[in-house]
């Protein structure tokens, strides 16, 4: 079967400022350093109607790698296809028929809607862009696609400040279904959102995902969220994907490290036992030059081999890749261990 | 932990260490908002305290009135808003009648507020470390040389990484977890009696949000200082909070100490929320999730829940219904609460 989405060896750098006052502080500051890639060396597939969660903290790369394959950002190398064909290419430069494929849900509703224009002109323009639809049919079908985000028709008049978080979310996930997508980019689309909210949206995806066939490339923060909606995830740390597999080979230990400790961070489960050694972002500096980038958070070290040296790719299972040093085995003793000390301590 | 273990903790508010009269005291609090030409309640009857060195969450989802009912602590709230009852009293003062110079030595110092959004509370054209002394200067606890020692001293208990180094950075200089720690930062310094927290961790990364409710129980638990924390994730409450009470449509409708909420939840609205939290252990049951919105222009005389409730009765639709105990340090509002529990477990 050929992937709906092939994404290569993807690397991505933020380029740093050209102007002159930013080149002046650089030379001042004697700064000759190169950008770090805010994305490398990822690959990963989506097949047709599949959900794909990409996984980490904010700064790890996820919306930077959503973005390039939503063509508004060029990567630096590596290739993007689309049911096997290439699509490396900016955005004015895919032809409509790939545009009206790929469409991308954003992490705030109120800020991806206009607030000016009601909802039948947000929908109202996808469906003049991609179809040319006019009179009955074109309001037949923004009834329609009210009615499979389980809005009333009425909604049709109002305007985006007047609707809930929720509900705004809703209106674009209709935004994005008119296209008819193969592919949705859902950028964090729970986050601004109450967890009672969160669970409607993620019963609804599940629902369009059933009787439309379209699949999810769905970024998070959160494991526990993706938990019940994924298919695959993929772990991102520092742009590198750290870990990638099917969600029971996620959620199964053993674990990459950083998945164990964002597997620990969520909230709702009482003590918590790895995270209380494993620092966060805000308390470490940058990522070293060397070695693993996680090595500095990390609470399993080996020192002089993970400050050192770039580790290895382990394919724990054909369908499972880890970024690390720890062999399967070793992590596996390792976390059982945790785990353990984990729920004698919460016994007492 | 057990539920007597809990209900040793805090019975009505008052630590049992402790003893005597809570910290906070709410009575009756009703806040109304001004739509068009009319008052709106968004907050009525509310009533609850919190005890010394107590924790209460206050959870519920947006637009159930939980924020407006914690800015009550501050003695005021948003303009085209008014306080149209009830008595809000703090050490034994009611702070609903103070003026705002009367509230000036209160604010930030004895009662401290950590808001949602850290990036707006910061001034970003001040160096971070400038915005504690000042802090510490307005309420007149130490000022030069000695407020900068003590700023760097507090960036350290908050966990961030070379605080000297840190007190000289600007708010965007910081990520978004830094900026949170310096705004707690901001918030202790005084050594309050009470610290409110507006959906502190929110906007922040699981990581990050992991990291931080550690930091406020290991605050919580040198300090000894009493905390009100809003949510609408019960599952972040669940493990920072000694007692939790939930909101709806303006009403409290359960409180009760945590383990025995979550052991034992007795109103609808408290298990769908529960069972809203994202969990990794296990689906939940599908009967039990939340259905719809909270829709305030669409209330019924009776139970605000009774549209969504999966247990609803007509009489439901037309009765109010008002919080009652049902055991010692429990109270729901809900007249089918001990049906419930037959129905929900078969």
């Amino acid at each position: 079967m050929t992937p709906l989405l092939e994404v290569s060896d993807i690397q991505i750098s933020y380029r740093p400022r050209r102007g002159l006052v930013s080149r002046l502080v650089r030379a001042l500051r004697s700064d000759t350093t190169e950008p770090v890639p805010a994305v490398r060396d990822a690959s990963f597939t989506i097949n047709p109607g599949e959900t794909v969660a990409l996984v980490g903290e904010s700064g790890s790369g996820k919306t930077t790698l959503a973005r390039s394959i939503a063509g508004l950002i060029q990567p630096q190398r590596g290739t993007l296809r689309f049911e096997g064909a290439d699509i490396t290419r900016p955005v004015h430069r895919r032809p409509a028929e790939l545009l009206r494929h790929i469409q991308y849900v954003f992490q705030n509703p109120a800020s991806s809607l206009n607030p000016r224009r009601k909802v039948r002109y947000s929908l109202g323009r996808t469906l003049d862009v991609f179809f040319k639809l006019s009179g009955a049919e074109r309001r037949d079908r923004m009834a329609e696609l009210l009615a499979s985000v389980h809005l009333d028709p009425g909604y049709i008049d109002r305007y985006p400040p007047q609707l809930s978080g929720g509900e705004a979310q809703r209106v674009a996930i209709a935004q994005a279904l008119a296209a008819e997508p193969k592919l949705i980019l859902c950028d964090e689309v729970l986050s601004a959102l109450d967890v009672s909210v969160q669970d409607n949206i993620l019963e609804l995806l599940r629902e369009l995902q059933a009787s439309r066939d379209v699949a999810y490339l769905f970024i998070a923060h959160d494991l526990a969220v993706v938990r019940w909606l994924a298919d695959r995830v993929v772990v991102l740390y520092h742009g590198r994907i750290v870990e990638q597999g099917t969600v029971e080979e996620i959620f199964t230990p053993p674990h990459h490290p950083y998945t164990a400790l964002l597997l620990d961070s969520i909230p709702g489960k009482g003590e918590h036992h790895v995270s209380a050694l494993a620092e966060d972002a805000s308390t470490v500096g940058t990522a070293p030059d060397a070695g693993c980038a996680f090595e500095p958070r990390c609470q399993h070290r080996i020192a002089g081999v993970c400050e050192v040296d770039d580790p290895p790719r382990l394919h724990d299972s054909p369908t499972h890749d880890v970024l690390c040093h720890l062999s399967a085995e070793q992590r596996a003793s390792l976390q059982i261990t945790t785990a353990a000390a984990g729920a004698s301590s919460e016994e007492t | 932990m057990s539920t007597v273990a809990a209900r040793d903790v805090a019975v009505d508010g008052v630590s049992s260490t402790n003893g005597g009269e809570p910290l906070v005291r709410v009575d009756d609090l009703t806040v109304d908002y001004r739509n068009d030409d009319q008052w709106v309640s968004v907050v009525k009857n509310v009533s609850f305290s919190i005890g010394r060195g107590e924790t209460l969450g206050l959870a519920g989802e947006s637009g159930c009135g939980k924020t407006t009912t914690a800015l009550a602590m501050f003695g005021y709230n948003k303009p085209g808003s008014r306080v149209a009852g009830g008595r809000v009293s703090f050490d034994g003062r009611d702070l609903l009648g103070l003026s705002d110079r009367q509230m000036q030595p209160i604010r930030g110092a004895r009662i401290s507020l950590v808001p949602q959004n850290p990036a707006s509370t910061l001034t970003p054209s001040m160096k971070v470390g400038r915005q504690v002394v000042e802090t510490l200067e307005a309420h007149g606890v130490s000022s030069g040389s000695e407020a900068m020692e003590r700023t760097v001293e507090i960036f350290g208990q908050v966990g961030l990484p070379e605080p000297a180094e840190i007190a000289r950075r600007y708010p965007h200089q910081l990520s978004g977890g830094q900026q949170q720690r310096v705004v707690i930062a901001i918030a202790i310094v005084c050594r309050p009696d009470l610290i409110v927290l507006d959906e502190p961790t929110t906007a922040l990364d699981v990581t990050t949000q992991a990291r931080l409710l550690e930091l406020l129980t290991q605050i919580k638990g040198d300090s000894g200082m009493s905390a009100l924390y809003v949510s609408h994730n019960l599952g972040v409450l669940e493990q920072i909070c000694d007692r939790v009470a939930v909101m709806y449509a303006g009403e409290l409708i359960e409180i009760a100490p945590t383990a025995e909420l979550f052991n034992q939840p007795r109103h609808p609205y408290t298990r769908g929320l529960i069972a809203a939290v994202p969990r990794v252990e296990a689906e939940h049951a599908g009967t039990e999730k939340l259905r719809g919105l909270l829709r305030r222009d669409d209330l019924p005389d009776g139970c605000g829940f009774a549209p969504r409730c999966p247990y609803s009765r007509p009489q439901c639709f037309t009765d109010p219904q008002r919080l009652d105990e049902i055991e010692p340090s429990h109270q729901v509002a809900c007249w089918r609460a001990p049906d419930i529990e037959a129905e929900a477990t078969p």
